[in-house]
């Protein structure tokens, strides 16, 4: 009796060490999947927060209240402090107003005098944000729109003032914003009264690198940095930041969006320009119908 | 007697799952999107360690390997070497349970502790072999600091107001062999 209980629980300990294996295995394979076909890994990660993530939203709303009904209630502390601070802004404000509406009336004539033909202006959607990324090694966040909303890879995120970053991942009802300061980030940007171009990438902190400026005596601390619409992913002249030096005379970029209370953001809708893809087509009268294709084929035969 | 003792086994286990499904929750939250400089403890792995060697029975290794590896779905993290770091090293625990029969709490901090800075080695070691981005040496000195230091709370909190306390010498498990 005792020897075959004995030999039972051999058996079933033998068992248990090839499933821990094929465990380890399969964990392997995963592992190489997603470092081999990173793209269509990362699709399927989107696909299964896409699931779960929006049914959690009854249990994230509250607690996300919470947290920050605490933050404002700090925040009461210093009301007063506040308050004056904010009156000196608007003063402020209010004479950088004038100086915008000027500008653009003169801006506006100007335009009038020379005819000159803008592009269409960006439209956006807005979006909640649902999650943030979790890790304190990647800067991301999870937003409630997806391909529903017509959202497309790649497009730029913003808040209400500043780039934020990019969309990676869209999955059906909602998609990963890869923020500027994640690691992986990389951004064309142009420097703005000298017109330099550089490259902001992020390094997990607040202040992003600026590499590649190929003439960094021409910036000042403080000048305006803009995406430069480079590689056709972004639109060109949305605000990123300004440039600041540090102690080791690096340039890097103070963000003008604001990460420490992001709730909504922007997803700008841009179709870049068609690419040229047919260079040696003949420029003629339009043919009554196109059958260029088939003699090409059957040339080629 | 058996029986009452599985459903206790069962009970344990979603109050487990419950647990790092709270944890997860916490993660996610979108408290600040600013980058934190310092990383979060890793609570659960304290936990894994405590249960296994008070009740290995409640941690089964197929319940570590869906927990850790929905973890690393949920939270970007490359998929499935740090699951697979945590089962190697909860694997090797498990073969010396034994040694902890006794109770000796600074020896077991101490076991943890290493074994956490090995999990932590072998982790880094695959990422930067597979030329993955790897997490620095600073982050990890602070991620090992924080996990164990809050370990002999973790323990107070499961032996004297959850009640799981080792078995004693010469106790049975489920299957009648001895625990």
């Amino acid at each position: 009796m005792a020897e075959q209980k004995s030999q039972d629980y051999n058996f079933g300990r033998s068992i248990r060490r090839v499933l821990f294996g094929l465990t380890l295995f399969f964990l392997f394979l995963t592992f190489l999947f997603w470092r081999i076909d990173n793209p269509r890994a990362e699709q399927m990660r989107v696909a299964i927060l896409d699931k779960v993530i929006p049914n959690m939203e009854w249990a994230m709303e509250p607690i996300t209240h919470i947290s920050r009904i605490v933050d404002d209630f700090q925040s009461y502390g210093r009301i007063y402090e506040q308050n004056q601070e904010l009156r000196r802004e608007l003063q402020q404000m209010k004479a950088w107003r004038e100086a915008a509406i000027q500008l653009e009336q003169e801006k506006a004539r100007l335009l009038d005098l020379n005819n000159v033909k803008l592009p269409p202006k960006l439209s956006f959607i807005s979006g909640v944000v649902m999650t943030d990324s979790g890790s304190p090694f990647r800067q991301s966040a999870l937003i409630n729109l997806g391909e529903h909303d017509g959202i497309v890879d790649g497009w730029a995120a913003m808040d209400g003032l500043g780039l934020l970053g990019r969309i990676s991942g869209v999955g059906e009802n909602s998609s990963r914003v890869i923020f500027l300061i994640d690691s992986n980030s990389r951004i064309p940007v142009v420097i703005k009264p000298s017109n330099q171009t550089a490259i902001l990438s992020g390094d997990n902190t607040l202040l992003p690198v600026l590499d590649f400026i190929e003439n960094p005596n021409l910036i000042q601390p403080g000048d305006r940095i803009l995406t430069s619409g480079d590689g056709g992913v972004f639109p060109p002249d949305l605000l990123v930041g300004q440039a600041v030096l540090t102690s080791d005379n690096n340039f890097r970029t103070r963000l003008a969006a604001d990460y420490k209370r992001l709730e909504f953001m922007r997803i700008i809708r841009h179709s870049p320009g068609l690419p040229i893809s047919d260079p040696t087509r003949l420029i003629g009268p339009v043919l009554p119908f196109d059958n260029t294709t088939d003699q090409d084929v059957a040339a080629d035969e | 007697m058996s029986r009452i003792k599985y459903h206790r086994i069962i009970l344990w286990r979603l109050v487990l799952l419950l647990f790092a499904a709270s944890i997860m929750f916490f993660n996610l939250i979108p408290f600040t999107l600013a980058p934190t400089a310092l990383p979060m403890p890793d609570i659960l792995f304290c936990v894994t360690y405590a249960l296994i060697i008070r009740r290995p029975e409640v941690v089964p290794f197929w319940l570590i390997f869906l927990i850790f590896f929905s973890f690393d779905i949920f939270l970007t993290r490359p998929l499935g070497v740090w699951t697979a770091c945590v089962l190697v090293s909860t694997e090797v625990l498990r073969a010396n349970r034994d040694a902890f029969m006794e109770n000796l709490f600074p020896f077991e901090w101490f076991y943890l502790s290493l074994m956490f800075l090995i999990t932590l080695l072998l982790n880094k070691i695959i990422l930067t072999v597979a030329f993955t981005p790897a997490p620095t040496f600073a982050n990890m000195a602070w991620e090992f600091i924080f996990t164990v230091l809050p370990y002999p709370l973790i323990i107070f909190i499961i032996t004297y107001i959850l009640r799981i306390k080792k078995p004693a010498l010469g106790a049975f498990g489920v299957k009648g062999h001895k625990a």
